[in-house]
């Protein structure tokens, strides 16, 4: 019953491929984790796939989750001076943003942090130091994630509002991006 | 600090001949009060744009990065305008198909690797470093600043700026903008390779599965380990930045970071993952030998043609001349030279060994 309304739930999302996808690697990591010993004895390649698991789920929620669920995207560049700069993307104010997606979307990004930071806890009073290099892998990763979407979401959100008041302003290269991302857009 | 970056105006003159499409410009610059004269229409592109706001440059800062004026010259401009982005998708990259995303992901990893990986052009970069460092020491070395250097008009310098800021601005960038899914990529695929061959070669003396993926798994920590040893060595040799007499500091503008010697390193070990690929198609040995020998020697090629570039740009003024930063130049010791040695030893050591490991299947 709670199975059935959960797939209609899901079923009501726009992009449910992009949903499986964002649902599959964000879990897989958090499952090869913690049950991954079940089937292999070899330690180390558990690590392996947890941490390709992990790279995996990271560039998925950056730059195809995000866009697609919530109409956001972030990514960082190195201007000349070695400095780093953060791009946000966010989609025109009208495009109609899923609720499905959207919650499922913040819902996971904020929990798998939380989650990582528990097991991290669990790995530390354990004293399993070779799964705790593994964890904060994990929490760094997540939660660079986390903060990019969060900020991403608020300067889109302020954005919004101040181009509705004052209209639009001033270019500069950065402006009018179009195609110019697909240059710049690096990692 | 969200969202406020300070951008440089010599990455932007990079893009501003790119972005000829139309779109809407939106930017607002921070602690500027947005005047309404500079407001484009939404329809209008860059080129009807630039004019009109070229008017209004001569006397605004912050329109100076559509200036065609600092197009022609960078350095003079003030850099570290700050600018806070504002942008619409006007259907760009937030709509766009996973496959160009996967696309443009893969071919930025093709276009780093072209770059670094090319010794004749990367040959030719080193000899336009050193020859515009040189013609620096020999005519500007008293001069402090880069400003007071470039506001001389010297006709045959103007003309090696530019020719230099060509050639290898646009790659040298391209090779310090670290990433680490190339790295990612290659380890993955090479330890596979040698996972591969390694279990080739115990199978006929029976191994089982569990075997296999101990191999993999060695190789595939062992070269990360590898690779990191490697960039904290050359990081731990570099030339440090020093006090200089005047109270400024050498050489700290492009110390490559830890992550940037692991990009690098991974990028060059590119041919010795080219070397094992061939090796398992090919059984004569002799041969192989001959191939990987040939790989080895390209990725050390390479690795030694970029530590030598980064290093010769510790030169006075080719810095600054690379990175648009004025005022920054002071005088050099050139350890970089003599250090290359001790980095590029180690690396000759562990390639070495990587590309032996394919040669005995």
């Amino acid at each position: 019953m709670a199975d059935r309304t959960l797939y209609q739930r899901l079923s009501e999302s726009s992009h449910p491929v992009a949903l499986l996808f964002f649902l599959f690697f964000r879990l897989a990591p958090l499952l090869v984790y913690l049950l991954g010993v079940l089937f292999t004895s070899n330690y180390i390649l558990n690590f392996i796939i947890t941490m390709l698991l992990l790279a995996a789920d990271f560039w998925n929620v950056k730059n195809i989750s995000g866009r697609l669920m919530v109409g956001l995207r972030w990514w960082n560049e190195a201007n000349d001076l070695g400095q780093s700069i953060w791009v946000f993307e966010t989609a025109d104010p009208n495009r109609y943003i899923n609720p499905i997606d959207s919650k499922v979307f913040w819902l996971f990004l904020y929990s798998c942090p939380v989650l990582w930071l528990v097991l991290g806890i669990v790995a530390m009073l354990k004293l399993q130091f070779l799964s705790l290099t593994l964890v904060g892998l994990a929490i760094v990763l997540t939660s660079i994630n986390a903060l990019a979407y969060t900020k991403c979401d608020k300067f889109g959100k302020a954005n919004n509002i101040a181009s509705n008041v004052a209209g639009s302003v001033a270019s500069g290269f950065f402006g009018n991006v179009g195609g110019l991302v697909a240059g710049v857009f690096r990692r | 600090m969200s969202g406020n970056w300070t951008l440089d105006n010599t990455l932007d003159q990079d893009e501003s001949d790119i972005s000829i499409k139309p779109d809407i410009p939106q930017m607002e610059i921070l602690g500027n009060p947005k005047p309404s004269s500079h407001r484009n229409a939404p329809s209008g592109s860059l080129e009807t744009a630039q004019p009109q706001l070229t008017n209004t440059a001569s006397f605004s800062t912050f329109t100076s990065f559509v200036n065609p004026q600092s197009y022609l010259d960078p350095i003079l401009e003030n850099n570290n305008i700050k600018i806070r982005e504002n942008q619409f998708s006007g259907g760009n990259t937030l709509d766009e198909s996973v496959l160009t995303t996967l696309g443009r992901d893969f071919s930025s990893i093709g276009d780093k690797l072209l770059s670094i990986l090319w010794p004749l052009r990367l040959r030719q970069k080193l000899m336009l470093v050193r020859r515009v460092s040189e013609h620096f020491s020999s005519t500007g070395s008293m001069m402090g600043h880069t400003d007071s250097l470039n506001q001389d008009s010297n006709l045959e310098e103007s003309t090696t700026t530019e020719t230099f800021n060509e050639y290898s601005k646009e790659t040298i960038q391209k090779i310090l903008d670290w990433d680490l899914w190339g790295p990612l990529v290659f380890v993955l695929s090479f330890s596979l390779i040698i996972t591969y061959l390694q279990s080739k070669t115990l199978s006929s003396g029976g191994a089982n599965s569990s075997e296999t993926s101990q191999i993999f798994s060695a190789s595939f920590s062992l070269i990360w380990i590898v690779l990191a040893v490697l960039s904290l060595n050359i990081q731990l040799v570099s030339p440090v930045s020093q006090m200089t007499d005047n109270g400024q500091l050498t050489s700290g503008v492009i110390g490559l970071s830890f992550f940037q010697c692991m990009s690098i390193l991974s990028y060059t070990l590119f041919p010795i993952v080219l070397g094992g690929l061939s090796s398992i198609f090919i059984s004569w040995k002799l041969l192989r030998l001959v191939i990987n020998s040939v790989m080895f020697l390209w990725s050390i090629l390479c690795s030694w043609l970029i530590l030598a570039i980064v290093n010769n740009c510790r030169k006075i003024g080719t810095a600054s001349l690379i990175y648009g930063m004025a005022g920054e130049s002071s005088f050099d010791h050139n350890d970089g030279e003599k250090r290359i040695l001790l980095m590029i030893y180690p690396i000759v050591l562990v390639f070495g060994l990587l590309s032996w490991l394919c040669v005995i299947v």
